[in-house]
């Protein structure tokens, strides 16, 4: 930049006795250079240069020019710099020295343009009639689903389908609410309820079903690619993770308003909730070794990081590419980079790390507390028993006979600590019958030892200093044997000595430290230098009774239970739910690359939806996001209620009103039914952002509740072959969670355990990425797939195939394939036939011998109905061939149990 | 596929009926005004591998990727820099302090011997003496750069066009547009080195956003496909299937003109077909002992000879018309043992690897050649970056270079016996004719009939591309 300046400086001196022409001069070298991609046809960096105006404007990366100060125009830093991915033009001969000069004159002069003496620089803030970005209207044309779904089906000439039989309807709603099929008891509970509000209670009885939160919680950890490992090259776990997913499970069960959903994602620790904000640091991220030790690198991967978090919070709340505005301004949608640089400011604190659970970190606490006042008791009562030795926690007391002696040698024989020498806090010895500590350096005793750790800052006089706990403690430079003597002033008769070691308490209530406590030794007295000899134990009091030492037993076997308790309790509860630093500064960046800094961003929100900027620095990390979290659902609320009601929508149809779930831009799907949207969106909002509300709206519809069968409706079919104007209920395959939470649940193997950490399927060969599904599963590995150990990118060999998202990117919906290797899995799947096998005798038990009642039981079990006559016959003749077994294993198979009816 | 699944609306088997068609139009209409507008393989869900038409007329109809994991040294093997001889031992010039692995060493001169090879004189080094020998039948490019240091974002890169995990494949996009040439076998396979998989493993031939059936299929000679049989009786597996197909067609006369269920009931025929065409493509004892030898398959190394048999299998993939084969040698980082990445010893290191893949990668080519294969066949050799001409600081390893590094294509529709593109004097930079991963998937895609800018996907706000918003086909290349 320096040498930018010299050289401008004396290009204005060359050139300033010359008056600038802007017709004859100036003008032909811009309309030679930059009106290209600059001008009428093009707008690079949306930046036009073909009029006074477009240069104050400027693009993406601000004005063009300063009027009056060529150096700080940024049009001569483009025309003169070196770099070759910032210079202009592009390609091709740069300007010559006299184009320079000429520009930069008449830069300096003023940048006047003839007949544009009066242009100033527009407002570049964004406007847009893009339909997701008005507000919701306040009067509909209908005020139900139906109302307006059939309206367009007259306008189209099509027709809605008969209502589902009873036994699809069961089957539909049990699986779409719950990703489990209904029991056949079920069925038949629904078959036999005659009352006109039968569906009614079955809804609400699936909707208050854990199971139901199992399910939905899923469809949300999809969009924002929720996995338990880090992806990329390491894809190791990162632990604790499973917080946010219990958390997402619970909020969708507790029907939590999703105002207060997206506001605990992103800033729940501001109200003491920690899990939530796991949203934020979902993304697979490469571990610093993968990154590399270049600072460029290193640089490039914090921002690769945020965009991460970006893209979450764009996609899965507003439905918007923010990160598409990273490098320049959105191509299609009114997104500034000056935008997508205020929300990477908003998260500019947030690390990809865990931090303390505090509300489960706090019950910790108050259990440790709690033991540790029964662990005092038992030790207290342990005391008043006879014995040579008191053990307390933190302090240990020999008793001795009374011995004459000058010099008390401590020899340490062992330590809990492999590797590492002994500590003390204190050496206390006892004058017999006084009780007083000669020990003490202020009373004249030296202490000494076999080595102390000077490195650490430890002296001998911190044995005999009478100060306590971590500030003054002694530290052994070598491990076990090792020894601490005092010299006693004079001869003296002592009965007594005690060591301790963390004797508040402050070290062995963190798990980080060894206590390194010694755990054998032995005390020496000398009367003369060098003369040792052993101390004798002796009881206090009288020897103990049968009854005392039984008693004794018992506590010390109760107080090595409880300090076992104690000490698996002993970590701090944490959750990998990013950890919140102060936030770095935030500059827009020319093209996205951190080497290329520009203004200074504060942090704030998109322009487009009334989004603020705080001025930088002023705001504290957590004030940032809390300010963000309730713009969502403030300023924002119109857009982000549509998004919301859509997935809601999507999950229950198949596709959304709009098919395009995290793009609700220019460049996403148009809704097919916007009033329709519309209005859900606002009575989302008017119930108080009430998930279960919408959802028992959408299931009581008729539209909801028709057959998905295109029997007698080819014309539609021709029409309307993806069923977006639900002239049916559009029928569709199964995803891989619910293929195999019904199978085991069918096979009656399905473990009901929900929450906590997830089970491992998989096992880890060597270092890195290189997972394979263990051939024996663990136990509990026939839980739910939402409590399985989620790892990025690996193959179980049986559902990966079924579209299991590899959670790379956000996704707003699953692809649905069909391919011959799903057949050979769901076919041959050791899976498939161990559950097959579980079923055939699991029927064998409930409905006997008889080849007609087992196949009967078959179907209600796997398809929620009983057979047709033709069926059973088919059925019986397999039975009769090769098994039960075998029905079981092809129905599992068949298209009727893998779609939705 | 995606948009349209159930459409099924008598011979027009695909297209898009309704909204969809006008919303895809009016999308197509935005990037039209963009520039080019994008084409939509024409899939039919009942046969998604069915081959399909390519863009425009294609030199290869197959391609088989050869991915050397770790990042093979250019400068010990195809790209010969005099000036290193003179350089060794000094310290290198204008050099950061420090590179990816950590402080830089001194200059260092190809571990190797460079010779003349065939008619062209390309000097090749002795490390692959087997390959060398093809030197008139390869296409180089020595001024390859990539976007990022590290294995796995750069290996994520090469296969799918972008650092990050969940971008579709090279592969997965092909058999996306083309589909495949034998609906007997999966359309996409990748075979793993016998002693592991790459870094960025499945993501190389991941399907990303695409649909499932575009992934890739791992199996490799010593592992087949899994669930390929069940482990019961012949007669249950095939009463098994019978009343499945009962079962299925009374089901479907519900749902007249559903092709999603036409569509999995075709997958059980075809699955049941992939079970004896699977098994007679591995078996390998129908090869002559010559072939077998010349492979390496016999050799007592056995991870060469595992290696030798993933080989002779991709010929065979290759024969049976599979569209796309990626051939993987060389596992996750280990100190350089498992894979080409020689941060230490590099002596060592890669010459134990070249003695795996050098042999087998050769008699793979050669044979290729012999049958004719090659010349519909595009031979895509690559590795995710390139290694730098100084030592590390522990002198006896280089460290990464993404600046500047070798490539080549060979077969279908590549010139032979030719060089494009140079780095500068010691190696380090591209400087003539600077080509990215960009560019080389776009030529690749050209090669196979397809257009990079209108082989598109609408996912997450954009339709998405192979090569991102970049990429030019390298015309020189072509033949």
């Amino acid at each position: 930049m320096k040498k930018l300046a010299i050289f401008l400086s004396g290009l204005a001196m060359t050139s300033a006795a010359a008056e600038t022409d802007f017709k004859q001069d100036v003008f032909p070298i811009l309309e030679a250079h930059c009106f290209k991609c600059h001008g009428p046809d093009k707008q690079e960096s949306d930046l036009r240069l073909d009029s006074r105006a477009g240069m104050l404007t400027g693009g993406d990366f601000g004005p063009a020019i300063v009027p009056g100060d060529a150096a700080k125009s940024y049009l001569i830093k483009a025309i003169t710099t070196d770099n070759v991915e910032l210079r202009m033009p592009p390609k091709g001969k740069r300007l010559s020295p006299e184009q320079v000069a000429t520009l930069n004159n008449w830069i300096a002069k003023g940048a006047v343009w003839p007949g544009q003496k009066e242009a100033v620089a527009r407002n570049r803030n964004k406007t847009s009639d893009h339909w997701s970005f008005q507000s919701l209207p306040t009067e509909f044309a209908h005020d139900s689903i139906d109302g307006f779904i059939h309206a367009k089906l007259d306008k189209t000439g099509l027709r809605s389908s008969p209502e589902a039989n009873r036994h699809a309807l069961i089957r539909r709603v049990t699986l779409d609410l719950t990703g489990l099929p209904p029991t056949p008891e079920e069925v038949d509970a629904f078959l036999a309820d005659k009352s006109e509000n039968a569906w009614r209670k079955a809804v609400d009885r699936l909707l208050k079903s854990p199971a139901y939160g199992d399910r939905w919680a899923q469809h949300w950890l999809d969009v924002i690619r929720y996995a338990d490992s880090r992806g990329y090259e390491f894809n190791s776990l990162r632990g604790d993770t499973w917080p946010y997913r219990d958390w997402v499970i619970a909020a969708f069960n507790g029907d939590l308003a999703w105002a207060e959903f997206l506001f605990q994602q992103i800033a729940g620790d501001t109200i003491g909730i920690d899990p939530a904000t796991g949203f934020l640091v979902t993304a697979p991220l490469p571990t610093p070794p993968e990154v590399g030790r270049e600072a460029a690198q290193i640089r490039q991967a914090r921002f690769n990081a945020l965009d991460e978090i970006v893209q979450n919070v764009g996609a899965s709340m507003l439905g918007l590419t923010v990160g598409c505005a990273r490098c320049h301004d959105h191509k299609f949608d009114p997104i500034s980079a000056r935008d997508y640089y205020r929300v990477v400011s908003v998260f500019s604190g947030v690390q990809f790390n865990r931090r303390l659970w505090r509300s489960k970190d706090a019950e910790r606490k108050k259990k440790v507390a709690a033991l540790d006042t029964k662990l005092s008791e038992i030790e207290a009562e342990l005391r008043k028993f006879p014995g040579p030795r008191i053990v307390e926690r933190g302090r240990y007391t020999d008793f001795f006979n009374a011995v004459d002696a000058r010099w008390v040698r401590l020899n340490i024989d062992k330590t809990d600590a492999k590797g590492d020498g002994p500590v003390f806090d204190e050496i206390e010895i006892y004058s017999a019958g006084k009780d007083v500590n000669v020990a003490l350096a202020s009373l004249g005793a030296i202490a000494s030892s076999s080595g102390v750790a000077k490195h650490l800052g430890g002296r001998d006089d911190m044995l005999n200093d009478g100060k306590f706990g971590s500030g003054s403690i002694w530290t052994a430079d070598r491990i076990p044997p090792a020894w601490v003597q005092i010299q006693l002033p004079e001869l003296t008769r002592i009965d007594r000595l005690t060591w301790s070691r963390d004797r508040d308490l402050a070290v062995s209530d963190s798990a980080k430290h060894a206590v390194r406590l010694t755990s054998a030794w032995r005390i020496e007295v000398a009367v003369t230098e060098g003369k040792w000899q052993p101390v004798v134990p002796r009881f206090r009091g009288s020897p103990p009774t049968e009854a005392q030492r039984q008693r004794q037993h018992e506590l010390e076997a109760r107080r090595d239970q409880l300090q076992q308790q104690l000490n698996a309790m002993s970590a701090p509860l944490e959750v990998f739910a990013g950890r919140f630093v102060n936030p770095e500064p935030i500059h827009l960046l020319m093209r996205g690359d951190p080497g290329r800094p520009r203004d200074r961003v504060g942090p704030g929100a998109l322009q487009i939806l009334k989004g603020f900027e705080l001025t930088p620095g002023t705001a504290s990390e957590s004030e940032r996001r809390a300010a963000f979290a309730k713009w969502l659902t403030k300023e924002a609320a119109h857009l982000t209620a549509r998004v919301a009601v859509n997935r809601i929508w999507q999950h229950h149809f198949g596709a959304g009103l709009v098919d395009t779930p995290n793009d609700f831009g220019v460049m996403g799907s148009r809704p097919t039914h916007p009033e329709l949207l519309d209005w859900l969106a606002a009575e989302f909002i008017a119930s108080g952002w009430k998930v279960k509300s919408i959802q028992r709206r959408i299931l009581a519809s008729s539209t909801y509740r028709q057959s998905s069968s295109s029997r007698g409706q080819s014309e539609a079919m021709r029409a309307d072959a993806d069923t977006r104007l639900l002239w049916r209920f559009p029928p569709r395959r199964l995803d891989a969670e619910t293929i195999r939470d019904s199978m085991l649940k069918i096979s009656g193997n399905l473990d009901p355990k929900r929450g906590g950490e997830g089970v491992n399927i998989f096992t880890r060969q060597g270092s890195f990425d290189q997972w394979k599904p263990l051939a024996d599963p663990p136990t509990g590995s026939n839980r739910r797939m939402i409590y399985l150990t989620r790892i990025r990118g690996v193959d179980d060999g049986m559902f990966k195939t079924f579209d299991l998202p590899e959670c790379g990117q956000v996704k707003d919906k699953r692809t649905e394939s069909t391919t011959p290797l799903q057949a050979l899995n769901l076919l041959n799947g050791k899976f498939s036939l161990k559950q097959s096998a579980a079923l055939a005798k699991r029927i064998e038990d409930e409905a006997g011998g008889n080849s007609s009642a087992q196949v009967t039981r078959a179907f209600e079990w796997i398809l929620g109905r009983p057979p047709e006559d033709a069926e059973l016959v088919l059925c019986q003749a397999a039975v009769r061939a090769e098994g039960l077994e075998t029905v079981c294993r092809a129905l599992f198979n068949s298209n009727e149990f893998l779609f939705l009816p | 596929m995606q948009q349209n699944r159930r459409s099924f609306l008598g011979n027009l088997t695909t297209s898009a009926g309704g909204i969809a068609l006008t919303q895809l139009l009016a999308r197509d209409g935005l990037l039209a005004a963009e520039g080019k507008s994008p084409i939509r393989p024409k899939i039919d869900p009942s046969r998604p591998y069915a081959s399909r038409v390519s863009h425009h007329p294609a030199q290869a109809d197959q391609v088989l990727i050869i991915f050397c994991a770790g990042a093979v040294s250019h400068l010990d093997t195809w790209d010969f820099k005099p000036e290193l001889y003179k350089q060794h031992g000094r310290t290198p010039p204008n050099a950061p302090k420090v590179t990816f692995e950590g402080p830089i060493g001194k200059m260092a001169q190809p571990f190797w011997d460079f010779k003349p090879r065939g008619q062209s004189g390309k000097m090749i080094s002795d490390l692959v003496p087997n390959l060398a020998k093809l030197a008139d039948d390869m296409c180089f490019i020595h001024s390859l750069t990539a976007k990022n240091s590290a294995h796995t974002q750069a290996e994520n890169f090469l296969s799918t066009g972008f650092t990050f995990e969940g971008y579709p494949s090279l592969g997965a996009w092909t058999t996306y547009a083309l589909g495949t040439m034998n609906e007997d076998l999966p359309a996409f396979v990748a075979i793993a080195d016998p002693r592991g998989r790459s870094q960025a493993g499945p993501n190389n031939w991941g399907n990303g956003f695409l649909p499932a059936a575009f992934q890739g299929t791992a199996f490799s000679a010593d592992e087949p496909p899994k669930n390929l049989h069940a482990s019961a009786r012949d007669s249950a597996n095939r009463a098994t299937v019978d009343l499945l197909a009962e079962l299925n067609e009374r089901h479907r006369m519900e749902f007249p003109g559903d092709s999603e269920l036409a569509a999995r009931i075709s997958s059980y025929e075809l699955a049941g077909r992939m079970q004896t065409s699977i098994p007679d493509l591995m078996d390998l004892s129908g090869e002559r002992r010559g072939t077998l030898e010349e492979y390496g398959a016999t050799s007592p190394n056995q991870i060469k000879a595992a290696y030798a048999r993933n080989c002779l299998m991709a010929r065979r993939l290759l024969e049976k018309g599979v569209r796309v084969v990626q051939l993987f040698n060389g596992a996750h980082a280990s100190g350089g043992k498992k894979n080409w990445d020689s941060h230490s010893e590099i002596f060592q290191n890669h010459g134990t690897h070249a003695e795996i893949f050098d042999q087998p990668a050769a008699a793979l080519l050669r044979d290729l050649k012999q049958r004719g294969q090659l010349d519909r066949t595009l031979v895509v050799w690559c590795t995710e970056f390139g290694r730098l001409p100084f030592m590390q600081a522990n002198g006896t390893g280089r460290d990464h270079n993404i600046d500047g590094f070798t490539c080549w294509l060979m077969g279908g529709g590549v010139k032979q016996g030719f060089s494009y593109g140079s780095t500068d004097e010691l190696g380090w930079h591209a400087t003539e004719n600077k080509v990215t991963h960009y560019d080389f998937n776009a030529t690749i895609l050209h090669l196979l009939g397809l257009d990079h800018e209108r082989l598109t996907y609408y996912f997450n706000g954009n339709e998405r591309r192979l090569t991102d918003v970049h990429g030019h086909v390298i015309k020189d290349l072509l033949a």
